[in-house]
């Protein structure tokens, strides 16, 4: 039931433009990996292409060792036993909730009985078993969700697709819902492959993160190591509230230094550092305050226990520990 | 497990099976409405092609040369044009208005004003004709009630007049094409703006409508079509204003012997043109995509609540109502219980002889109607078949394959009647291969079924593809990924949701053929004469009385049949459950394109 | 995205339900006439023929047909008012010469020997003429039009066919210009037919309804539709002009590849007959009321013994049609 997906060298260009360039991907059995990126970047399409909704120009695309794409082969999307889940959950309004589950399973050569016997599973673990009769209509957004997914895993998949699932719920909703939805996946033991442009959602979820940027991967690896070593300025720039201040800002001649909000601490803790900035904005975040001050002709994001007044200088200090420089 | 060469062949072996299978779409509409058209357009430039004397494939551009040599033309293209534009944004005003009015408004007498469209539209051109005339000459029924006074007689009977009772007829179209748009269109977004401050008529301004321009574009194309091919109207209506229109030269250059087929060829050719014109420049104006309405998020729309201007709204409604249908039927009733039409409405001129003779069952009358009951059905069966089937096709290849397609069948509405049937003859009795086939038959009934096809084809292509073009590509990329199979998708997730537009589309052709006159007459079988014929005859021979008697009847029985239809089709679908009279309402797709 | 041949299916299907056509019978008749149908049902009752009657609608729709048929024609006799169009049917081969024997038969009275075309390209069955239709409730009898002439007086209440759809309309344009000469006749019409809305009216029905109705109070129109129309009780009359008419035959031609020559000799014989001629009347519509040519045939309803005919020299209205058509059209067609 997990399968590891890999993916070589895929490319694909549309109206002219290349939107995936030769684009490599590994994910192994049972693991969730964000692809994390702005719009335009290739995600949605890099995952349509797994689908097979989509053939890439180039490339070669396997699941759990065997070839799905490429070598003059190409598997249709009907048979490649991948489940997906829309941004738009792609719900058959004139299905209710039931028949939305059931169809899904009707062209995977069950019997009657094993359908309804998952039907009535799914509908149990994503707690829709009061709703069972009601159209997608009838729905909240998140109990819509709620469906897709477990469509989805009635159908026991290789491999689940998710295509921004959350975007379009209110925030407030989200965060239960990512734990929710994350939890059944993990409870299935499935290979996850999660489109995302939230950084914080992509962290909270995934084992690995594969950064997009222009089709083309700026940095693959795990959450953590992300967020203590981000490749570049474009990965560092990307996640969780760091900024890149390019070193001539400092007096350097390259280089940017990446500064995490949270590790701004007092001059005096670690006097041999000094970086000085201009207060240009402030934002009260409960446990401290986001101020955004410029430095030079960039800008850069602390956290600050005590308020200060805009247009007021401050001066700041990072542990060395933390004091990561990268390229570009 | 499976050898993968085996894969690769069948992989091979499928597609080259949905390709001919795509060939074989493609060769019906070509043959249906392509070739029959192009073999008249041709004699423009080859003129002697089908001469009966000496065909010879010689070119000559004297047909075009006469054509715009005459200022007589230019004025014609502008008169049809300015018609056919003024009467396009008047219907699709009226009918997008009905569209909103009836599933967006909690007025008084919903389920009655969501009706009249139907019933405007279940009445034929032909027969309003006749109503309007009974109605607005100097010594018709409204002069008799002393109601009409001498400036409004002759001020009808011109360029107001005639834009006034096109508009009247066709904006049930606008009403169909914009209804199925709005049914997509949830509130959603509405209410964003609406808490954001944002007043009604700016949300309509900025928002809905620009969402609906898709529909409300067709709508517009599609109705200033039909008025460049109408002829009928324009020859009774317009007759006292200098308001020529362009298919009086088709009709003058074909109503003798020899007919000058080049000559209606080039007009033909006029007339393509302006449509393609219009399409091409509405597809410049909106760059945009169409947005894909139909998706899997469904969430309802909610109705204005109007209060006392609802009322207003639907006496308005009743106006039109009035206007449309109940004036003009009204009139033909009266025609259709009276002797002779000089007496008019005096009380010893009413008698049910016209009623009794046409519900005769061994009268010839009943006869023609039973005949084309027949016809209509089986075309309207094939047509939206065929329209399915295309537009299904078309999902594929992309989006310059559905607008050229789209583009054809709108140049093709704008066609007369009798080119098609004269296109008919040319191909099926003059050209080689095709002459010899045994079924369908030149003579035969199953060539009349085959051209009436061909005319109503290009309607239903337009109203089935505006519907699938709704629906939002996950439905079926979804379905996909769990293994169903094409047909399958077909049948189980494409249909269901574009039933309505399909009965809709089944429901037009049915009554477009069933009072279908030129391809009637060109194609007219050796036996088993279809009714529009036979009514012709007897308006012609001013027989108005049982005329309109055989009208009504078929109204009624088309009527009568849209209704079982439409019955049937609510049934299945509340046996299905699905919400809201098989129509799903919901909200727009974000992420719409592919 | 691809779906497979399932899709034809449908096509196939419903090709397949089509519902056939009968087996063509013995003949073929393609007629824009009232009486042809009453005319065929003696003709099979009386000689075993089987007869199928095609009537498209008027003659300008049975003429297009035969046009688009071509050289392929699918008839085997057609039957109209008129003749120039026959000839050049002749003249394209799409009709043959009537057989000798089928025409010396025949015992015509003095205006069918008139009316017999020299090529025979037609067997001529009956004759009408053009007439002047008055509303008696509009116009009192003392004001009566007499002549064509005396249409100026109701200059703008005169309603008129177009001679570019209407076969019978050209022939008494043609008519009219043989005898007051082109220029003349021109000007004489420009006076009377003053209101653009009346003058080119598609068919002789539409001219009727316009002078029931109280649009027009006289108008132009085939002598047998007005006297049709009075018969049944309407208050018109029909005023035949001193300056005299066009006497317009029914033509009956024969196709060039028929393959029914018996049966079509057969049918003119029985149409030239007492018993054809008498079904030929039995009926209410305009043709019913045609003017008979053959000798020993009464007409259904009386005709003044004075009318003046005028028979039409057909190479003259030919070299004039397309201009004498645009003339018209230019000056009288909106």
């Amino acid at each position: 039931m997990t399968a590891e997906l890999f993916c070589h060298g895929v490319t694909k260009h549309l109206g002219g433009r290349p939107i995936l360039q030769a684009l490599n991907l590994d994910v192994k059995a049972g693991e969730v990996v964000s692809l994390l990126g702005a719009s335009g970047s290739g995600k949605t399409t890099l995952l349509r292409c797994i689908a097979g909704l989509m053939a890439p120009d180039a490339g070669t695309i396997k699941l759990d060792g065997k070839t799905v794409f490429g070598d003059g082969l190409t598997v249709a999307a009907e048979k490649r036993r991948i489940g997906m889940v829309f941004q738009d959950y792609a719900l058959w309004p004139h299905m209710t909730v039931a028949g939305n589950l059931s169809f899904a399973l009707q062209s995977q050569q069950l019997s009657a009985s094993e359908i309804q016997a998952r039907v009535e599973n799914a509908l149990d673990l994503a707690r829709l078993v009061p709703l069972r009769n009601r159209h997608p209509a009838e729905l909240s957004g998140g109990q819509q969700q709620r469906v897709a997914i477990a469509r989805c895993i009635a159908a026991r998949p290789s491999l689940m697709l998710f295509d921004e699932p959350l975007s379009n719920l209110d925030a407030a909703l989200r965060e239960d819902l990512r734990t929710e939805m994350m939890d059944l996946v993990r409870h299935e033991g499935l290979t996850v492959v999660y489109v995302t442009h939230d950084q914080s959602e992509a962290m909270a979820v995934s084992d690995r993160i594969a950064v997009m940027r222009d089709g083309l991967l700026a940095q693959f690896a795990s959450p953590q190591e992300i967020y203590d070593r981000p490749a570049n300025a474009f990965v560092a720039g990307f996640i969780g509230g760091f900024s890149a201040l390019p070193m001539v800002e400092l007096g350097q001649s390259e280089g940017y230094l990446v500064i995490r909000p949270e590790d701004a601490c007092p001059v005096t803790d670690y006097p041999d550092m000094t970086i000085t900035g201009r207060v240009s904005a402030r934002a009260f975040q409960g446990r401290c305050w986001r101020l955004t001050l410029e430095i030079g002709n960039s800008r850069v994001k602390i956290d600050w226990p005590n308020d200060v007044s805009l247009d007021q200088s401050l001066q700041f200090s990072l542990p060395p520990a933390r004091r990561l420089t990268v390229h570009h | 497990m499976i050898h993968r060469g085996l894969i690769m062949r069948f992989s091979n072996a499928n597609s080259l099976l949905s390709t001919a299978s795509s060939m074989l779409v493609y060769l019906a509409f070509f043959l249906l409405i392509g070739l029959p058209l192009t073999l008249v357009v041709m004699q423009v430039i080859f003129p002697d092609v089908f001469n009966p004397n000496n065909p010879n494939f010689e070119m000559s551009f004297g047909p075009l040369g006469r054509i715009f040599s005459l200022p007589r033309v230019y004025l014609a293209i502008l008169h049809s044009v300015e018609l056919a534009s003024l009467v396009g944004v008047l219907a699709t005003i009226l009918g997008g208005a009905f569209a909103v009015i009836v599933q967006r408004c909690d007025i008084p007498w919903r389920k009655t004003v969501r009706i009249i469209p139907w019933i405007v539209f279940l009445t034929p051109a032909y027969l309003k004709t006749v109503a309007w005339v009974l109605l607005m000459s100097p010594g018709g029924y409204l002069a008799e009630f002393g109601l009409l006074p001498p400036l409004t007689g002759s001020l009808f009977f011109a360029f107001p007049g005639l834009t006034l009772v096109h508009a009247l007829g066709l904006f049930p179209f606008a009403t169909f094409i914009i209804g199925n748009a709005l049914r997509g269109l949830g509130s959603e977004m509405e209410d964003a703006a609406r808490l954001g401050g944002v007043s009604l008529w700016r949300i309509w301004l900025k928002i809905n409508l620009p969402l609906l321009a898709p529909a409300l574009a067709l709508s517009f194309i599609a109705i200033f079509a039909q008025v460049l091919s109408d002829f009928g109207l324009a020859s009774t209506i317009a007759r006292m204003s200098n308001f020529g229109v362009l298919t009086y030269e088709i009709y003058a250059a074909t109503s003798s012997y020899p007919i000058d087929f080049p000559l209606a060829g080039t007009q033909s050719l006029v007339l393509l043109s302006l449509v393609t014109v219009a399409v091409v420049a509405d597809r410049l104006l909106r760059r945009k995509d169409d947005l894909k309405l139909i998706s899997g998020r469904s969430r309802p729309s909610r109705d204005y609540r109007l209060g006392y201007w609802g009322w207003v709204v639907t006496v308005m409604a009743f106006i039109v109502a009035f206007i449309a249908l109940i004036l003009p039927v009204g009139a033909v009733i009266i025609r259709a219980l009276t002797r002779t039409l000089s007496e008019g409405m005096s009380l010893h001129n009413f008698t049910l002889v016209n009623l009794i003779e046409a519900s005769n069952i061994h009268s010839m009358a009943f006869t023609a109607l039973s005949n084309s009951l027949r016809y209509a059905v089986i075309a309207s069966l094939i047509s939206c078949a065929a329209a399915v089937s295309l537009a299904l096709q078309l999902e594929g290849p992309g989006k310059f394959m559905r607008s050229s397609v789209m583009s054809l069948a709108l140049a093709s509405v704008a066609i007369p009647g009798i080119v098609f049937g004269f296109g008919y003859i040319l191909m099926w009795n003059r050209l080689p291969f095709f002459k010899d086939f045994s079924f369908p038959h030149y003579g035969d009934s199953s060539l009349l079924i085959t051209g009436y096809v061909g005319v109503a084809l290009p309607y239903a292509l337009i109203v089935v593809m505006a519907s699938i073009g709704q629906l939002a590509p996950s439905l079926n990329d979804s379905a996909r990924l769990f293994g169903v199979g094409g047909f399958r998708r077909v049948i189980r997730i494409t249909l269901p949701l574009i039933a309505f537009s399909v009965l809709t589309g089944f429901i037009l052709n049915f009554i477009h053929i069933m009072f279908e006159l030129p391809v009637s007459q060109m194609l007219i079988p050796r036996t088993e004469s279809p009714a529009p014929i036979y009514v012709l005859r007897l308006l012609n021979y001013d027989k108005d009385g049982l005329a309109c008697a055989l009208s009504l009847l078929s109204m009624l029985i088309a009527g009568g049949a849209a209704l079982i239809l439409w019955l049937g089709f609510r049934w299945v679908a509340s046996r299905n459950g699905a919400a809201n009279n098989g129509q799903w309402i919901s909200t727009p797709s974000l992420t719409g394109d592919r | 995205m691809t779906l497979n041949g399932y899709k034809a299916l449908p096509l196939v299907a419903a090709f397949v339900g089509f519902s056939f056509g009968a087996s063509a019978a013995d003949l073929t008749i393609y007629d824009a006439l009232d009486f042809a149908p009453s005319a065929v049902k003696a003709f099979t009752a009386k000689t075993g023929v089987t007869v199928d009657v095609v009537e498209p609608g008027s003659t300008g729709e049975v003429l297009g047909k035969i046009a688009a048929e071509g050289d392929n024609p699918q008839f085997d006799i057609v039957w109209v008012d008129g003749s120039a169009v026959m000839e050049r049917m002749l003249r394209d081969h799409i009709l043959q010469a009537v057989p000798e024997e089928a025409i010396s038969g025949v015992k015509y009275n003095e205006m069918g020997k008139s009316l017999l075309p020299k090529n025979r390209s037609f067997v001529p069955t009956g004759a009408s003429t053009t007439a002047i239709e008055v509303n008696t409730k509009k116009v009192p009898s003392d004001q009566t039009p007499k002549s064509w002439a005396d249409l100026e007086k109701f200059a703008g209440k005169v309603a008129a066919k177009d001679p570019n759809l209407s076969g019978p309309a050209f022939q008494w344009l043609a008519g009219y210009f043989q005898t007051n000469g082109v220029d003349t006749g021109k000007a004489l019409l420009e006076k009377v037919l003053t209101n653009k809305a009346l003058a080119g009216l598609s068919s002789g029905g539409k001219v009727n309804k316009a002078i029931l109705t109280g649009d027009a109070v006289v108008g132009i129109n085939q002598d047998s539709g007005i006297i049709a129309k009075a018969k049944a009780g309407e208050p018109v009359v029909a005023v035949y002009p001193a300056d005299g008419s066009v006497a317009l035959p029914i033509g009956l031609g024969v196709s060039a590849k028929t393959k029914h020559m018996d049966a079509a000799k057969k049918f003119i014989a029985f149409v030239t007959s007492a018993e054809g001629q008498a079904a030929m009347q039995a009926g209410d519509d305009t043709d019913f009321f045609f003017m008979p040519i053959i000798e020993g045939v009464k007409p259904k309803v009386d005709r003044p013994s004075d009318i003046k005919f005028i028979v039409l020299d057909d190479v003259k209205a030919a070299s004039g049609e397309t201009e004498w058509k645009q003339w018209y059209k230019a000056k009288f067609v909106p």
